[in-house]
């Protein structure tokens, strides 16, 4: 029976794999469209594809620390009852209540203050980090709850 | 979602021949000293549904390796095994299977680099192939 937390790891991988098969078919329509530029139907536009691609990658990171926070509540939940409404609290509950490396913490709330930079469009001075590295940093983290809950 | 016209048949196929790689994999990992844990895995198919297959866990030391199915069928191959580096789940070589065969795709040192590992250069899958990848995980563990 698959474990419970290898479960949400594969969801936040997933994402990650994801990214890779649409950048790759951005790229490939990218192309085909400057060897071809009447190939674009419709309204679209060049410069849609432009932005596409360029926010690509933010839009992913989105979606892949959405799974890695929707893994932490459902673990809270089942754990400790009603989890903390502000997600600085729970990286923060979670890992106390693991005892996970601070390292490992700190490097969560980086990928979660990029992720805050790119919903909230502010704060442009938080360091960019490439999903691979998103997801890696959110799988060490999950990797330290428990096998099943 | 598209559904294959014979699902059932399809998956146990592929289940068999993922454990014999499995079983052979785990063979070769034991004799070359590292401890494996055969683990089951949910596979969510856009074809055959979702079903369970056998993946391996290889650790020695610090390092974890995780061998896990991917796809039965993909353009080119029938059959897709990745090999990450856990807990970060870290891209580090995969598995494809060509008419039957596997072959090991991984950026062996002295190669060029390339963007992706499928474009990597390809070892037919051996004991010693797998031996390579695993001597270069020690190397890199920090």
């Amino acid at each position: 029976m698959p474990s419970k937390r290898h479960e949400w790891l594969t969801r936040i991988k997933a994402v990650e794999r994801e990214y890779k098969s649409i950048h790759y078919a951005t790229v490939f329509l990218r192309d085909a469209v400057a060897d071809n530029p009447s190939s674009l139907k419709g309204e679209l536009r060049v410069r849609d594809l432009d932005e596409a691609s360029r926010n690509l990658e933010g839009t992913y990171i989105i979606r892949l620390f959405s799974e890695f926070e929707t893994c932490l509540r459902a673990f809270w939940m089942v754990a400790y009852g009603q989890p903390p409404t502000r997600t600085r609290d729970l990286l923060d509950g979670v890992g106390a209540r693991r005892i996970i490396p601070f390292d490992q913490i700190n490097n969560a709330h980086r990928v979660r203050e990029f992720r805050n930079s790119l919903v909230h469009a502010r704060n442009a001075n938080v360091e960019p980090i490439p999903i691979d590295r998103a997801r890696s940093i959110l799988c060490h983290y999950s990797a330290r709850l428990p096998i099943d809950w | 979602m598209a559904v294959a016209s014979n699902p059932d048949q399809i998956r146990e196929q592929w289940r068999a021949r993922l454990t014999d790689l499995i079983g052979q994999i785990q063979n070769w990992a034991n004799n070359l000293g590292w401890a494996t844990r055969q683990i089951d895995v949910s596979v969510d198919d856009s074809e055959l549904g979702r079903y369970s297959l056998p993946a391996l866990l290889i650790q020695e030391g610090g390092i974890r390796i995780l061998v896990e199915p991917v796809t039965h069928s993909a353009p080119g191959a029938d059959g897709v095994v990745d090999l990450y580096l856990m807990p970060g789940y870290d891209d580090i070589a995969s598995l494809y299977s060509i008419e039957g065969d596997w072959k090991l795709h991984y950026m062996f040192p002295g190669t060029s680099a390339v963007a992706t590992i499928r474009d990597a250069e390809s070892k037919s899958l051996t004991c010693d192939s797998l031996r390579e990848v695993l001597d270069e995980m020690k190397k890199n563990a920090v």
